[in-house]
């Protein structure tokens, strides 16, 4: 079933054989097995369960699609109608019109060369959804690991805003966050 | 003059302060909150989970037994041993007398004593001058700033917003 968000006058977002399309529930295990996957790099305490994973689809996600300003714009990210990522706009803060940048990859993509690829694609396509919903900027809040998660950014007209050191532990090494930010016109 | 933190007491007196910070939009504004009008009661449960928040240490600032304004160690990260400041005087003609920097030595004992953490930082608005000052002069960096990231709900500018911080 495809949903739409309130907000947006447009849902799906297309370059060439990719497309953003309102986050699918069928993706949604999909989705847990990369964020478990990839845990030690998100804001995620824990690995989720499928019982986990459905309440948050059935309760948060759901609603999001009910509200005329929600709090996050999620999207699922194909490639010739494939899933091979998922992220979108999160934090959204209307009063101020700016909006977190969340994108993951499916896991077996997670290497420079593709990652590189795709997020040369993502990042201009929710670029275009923070438009359609009338932002004034986005940005993203990422952990300081290998440097080729960041360089697209600097391709995409991002700036690097913040560097937060020692901010986070990651194996027990600390590790700075990086805030890019890109003003809208 | 005592100047000191401590926990805040439900009283008729506290309560009505809180409940009239919360609803002041000049300071909303410059903390970056949201101003809400509340009642006595849903003022008093505001308090409460504070209080009990396991990922806060929330205290008031007391000037001489009288409740002044608020500091708080917010969303304390005990596997990154970081925490952040938060820090308001709302009471009238307390500036100038030494209580932000009070409140801040007394706030880095208790993260590194109680809490052992290892960073705080805080979050500024660039036109928070005596705040910016009160952090620098206590030996905070600046760890960058978000441009045109908050808007004010008193002139409905764009501010932009100063990460500052110090390894405890």
């Amino acid at each position: 079933m495809e949903r739409a968000y309130k907000v947006l006058n447009q849902q799906v977002f297309e370059e060439g054989d990719y497309k953003l399309v309102p986050i699918r529930h069928e993706d949604r295990y999909e989705i847990m097995r990369w964020r478990n996957e990839q845990v030690k790099v998100l804001r995620q305490k824990g690995v989720l369960t499928p019982k986990e994973q459905d309440y948050y689809f059935d309760t948060v996600v759901n609603d999001l699609f009910s509200l005329k300003n929600p709090k996050q714009l999620l999207f699922s990210f194909l490639k010739n109608d494939v899933l091979i990522g998922y992220g979108g706009l999160v934090h959204i803060d209307w009063d101020s019109l700016n909006a977190e940048i969340s994108f993951l990859l499916d896991t077996e993509l997670m290497r420079p060369e593709t990652y590189t690829a795709f997020s040369n694609i993502y990042f201009p396509l929710i670029v275009k959804v923070a438009n359609q919903a009338n932002l004034k900027k986005v940005y993203t809040y990422g952990y300081d690991l290998d440097s080729f998660r960041f360089l697209p950014l600097y391709k995409n007209g991002f700036e690097l805003e913040a560097y937060l050191h020692e901010h986070v532990q990651i194996n027990g090494v600390y590790k700075g966050v990086r805030i890019y930010s890109f003003m809208l016109c | 003059m005592l100047k000191e933190l401590g926990d805040i007491e439900s009283s008729d007196l506290n309560i009505e302060k809180l409940k009239n910070w919360k609803a002041d939009k000049f300071l909303c504004d410059l903390i970056m909150s949201k101003p809400t009008t509340l009642s006595r009661e849903e003022t008093e449960d505001w308090l409460y989970r504070n209080k009990v928040d396991e990922n806060q240490e929330f205290k008031g600032l007391f000037l001489n037994d009288e409740l002044v304004g608020v500091a708080r160690l917010m969303f304390i990260n005990k596997e990154d041993s970081i925490g952040e400041i938060g820090l308001y005087i709302g009471g009238e003609n307390t500036r100038g007398l030494g209580l932000g920097t009070m409140a801040l030595n007394q706030l880095e004992k208790i993260a590194k004593d109680k809490w052992g953490l290892n960073k705080l930082y805080a979050r500024v608005l660039d036109t928070n001058i005596s705040s910016l000052a009160l952090f620098e002069r206590q030996g905070y960096f600046r760890e960058g700033q978000l441009k045109s990231h908050y808007r004010s709900i008193i002139t409905s500018e764009w501010n932009d917003i100063i990460y500052l911080a110090k390894f405890i």
